[in-house]
């Protein structure tokens, strides 16, 4: 259960740069399906609007589900519409790909990157400190960068890693802390490099967990001593894997400067003994929940409620006469 | 994990499937609406619409008539039937107007309002 959380929910794509642009461009693809289907939607309730409303009357449904599906719809709607304005800016250059060559598509996309705003750095707290071979209390960067131009830089502070550039999202800094752990490969038998903590999720016990980290290595730095907190001293080889792995990213991470990195947690209730006595409820929650499961999901649930709306317009119900 | 989902997806699909055949209401369309004037004087006109349903559901459904005038005057009328599944019925609406010259359209809506 763990690996599934892991590998749909909280981390999803992380093993390579392949999985990672595939995970774009599902993401990209989720924001175009809530976008229209939600859209569609909207028009399926005011196109049918009596009819529905009849239907909510003669079946002894609440007729304010009508409305609640038009106010969900229009939420989506806006909530989507920046992610499906970036799918179709991402569509654009896979035409131009196509028709002119990956090259002009990634120069032309790379000039729209530039053009992006800044946006608020994403950062989390990793389980373990992560320092050069030789440097300790060092902080060092890997630069995201191609051919075609910088997209940010990955810092690492200690336990806490940051992204710093125009696109980016957590799971980025996921992928890292992935990439580490296949890098350091055996060395270190036993220990699961994870993010802990994620910035824009839970800040808060990002800076209190931090403020530990930074109490144990005070310590450690005043007791002249190797290790207090666990800690992973990355060799030139291992840093030089890294760098690549975080350069072979770098379209994609130019890509996903276009959409909204929407960053929850997410929290999956299952009950036993239903409201309102609620006596029993199984529960399970993550810290973290990646775009392409929460909007995934919210894509699922839009495009079965405008299917549910369509099938009842094509085979109305029977519902008892008067 | 692959065969749990083909198979979760097989029995929903066979739910639809069965909710379709046995739950769904009818598809009612207007086949001929025709308008028989009174054979005596003080009798109403009759306006007999003809519903076509389709649809494998029956359900009870609601005719409303327009009876319009030479000169332009409109008379409405419902009335409300059940049709059967893949069936036609004819539904019945009388108007007791002044005698004259009269065209009828009608309309049919499932469910009743």
């Amino acid at each position: 259960m763990s690996d599934f959380a892991r590998t749909f929910v909280r981390e999803p794509a992380t093993a390579d740069a392949t999985e990672y642009a595939t995970r774009v461009r599902r993401l990209s693809t989720i924001y175009a399906v809530l976008f229209i289907s939600s859209l569609a939607g909207i028009v399926l309730l005011c196109w049918r609007g009596k009819f529905f409303v009849t239907l909510a009357q003669r079946s002894n449904v609440e007729t304010l589900t009508i409305a609640f599906f038009l106010v969900f719809f229009a939420y989506i709607a806006i909530l989507s519409s920046r992610g499906a304005l970036g799918a179709v800016r991402l569509a654009g250059w896979g035409v131009l790909a196509m028709v002119r060559g990956r090259d002009a598509a990634e120069k032309a996309r790379t000039r729209a990157f530039e053009r992006q705003q800044p946006r608020e750095g994403r950062s989390a707290a990793l389980n373990v400190v992560i320092e050069r071979e030789g440097q300790p209390f060092q902080h060092f960067a890997f630069p995201i960068a191609d051919e075609y131009g910088h997209a940010g830089e990955l810092r690492v502070e200690g336990a806490r890693i940051a992204y710093r550039g125009r696109g980016g999202s957590n799971n980025l800094l996921a992928y890292f802390a992935r990439q580490v752990q296949a890098a350091i490969g055996d060395r270190m038998p036993g220990l699961d490099i994870d993010p802990v903590h994620w910035n824009g999720v839970d800040d808060e016990s990002q800076r209190a967990y931090l403020g530990t980290v930074q109490f144990a290595q005070n310590l450690r730095r005043a007791l002249n001593v190797e290790e207090l907190w666990p800690t992973v001293w990355l060799t030139d080889e291992e840093c030089a894997i890294i760098g690549s792995c975080m350069r072979a990213v770098t379209a994609s991470v130019r890509a996903e400067a276009f959409l909204p990195d929407f960053e929850y947690s997410a929290e999956h209730k299952l009950p036993i003994i239903p409201e309102p006595l609620g006596i029993a409820s199984l529960s399970r929650s993550e810290r973290r929940a990646d775009p392409v499961a929460t909007m995934g999901l919210a894509a699922m649930v839009v495009v079965a409620s405008v299917a549910a709306i369509a099938y009842i317009i094509v085979l109305p119900p029977w519902v008892p006469g008067t | 994990m692959k065969l749990l989902f083909a198979a979760g997806m097989v029995c929903f699909a066979g739910l639809v499937v069965l909710f379709s055949l046995r739950c769904s209401g009818p598809r009612p369309t207007v086949a001929s609406v025709e308008v028989t004037p009174p054979e005596t004087e003080g009798s109403p006109y009759v306006v007999e619409v003809t519903v076509e349903n389709e649809s494998r559901g029956n359900g009870e459904i609601e005719v409303e008539a327009v009876l319009r005038s030479a000169s332009g005057r409109e008379y409405s009328a419902n009335e409300t039937a059940k049709v059967r599944a893949r069936s036609n019925v004819i539904v019945v609406i009388e108007f007791s107007v002044e005698p004259g010259e009269y065209t009828a359209t009608a309309t049919v809506d499932y469910p009743p309002r």
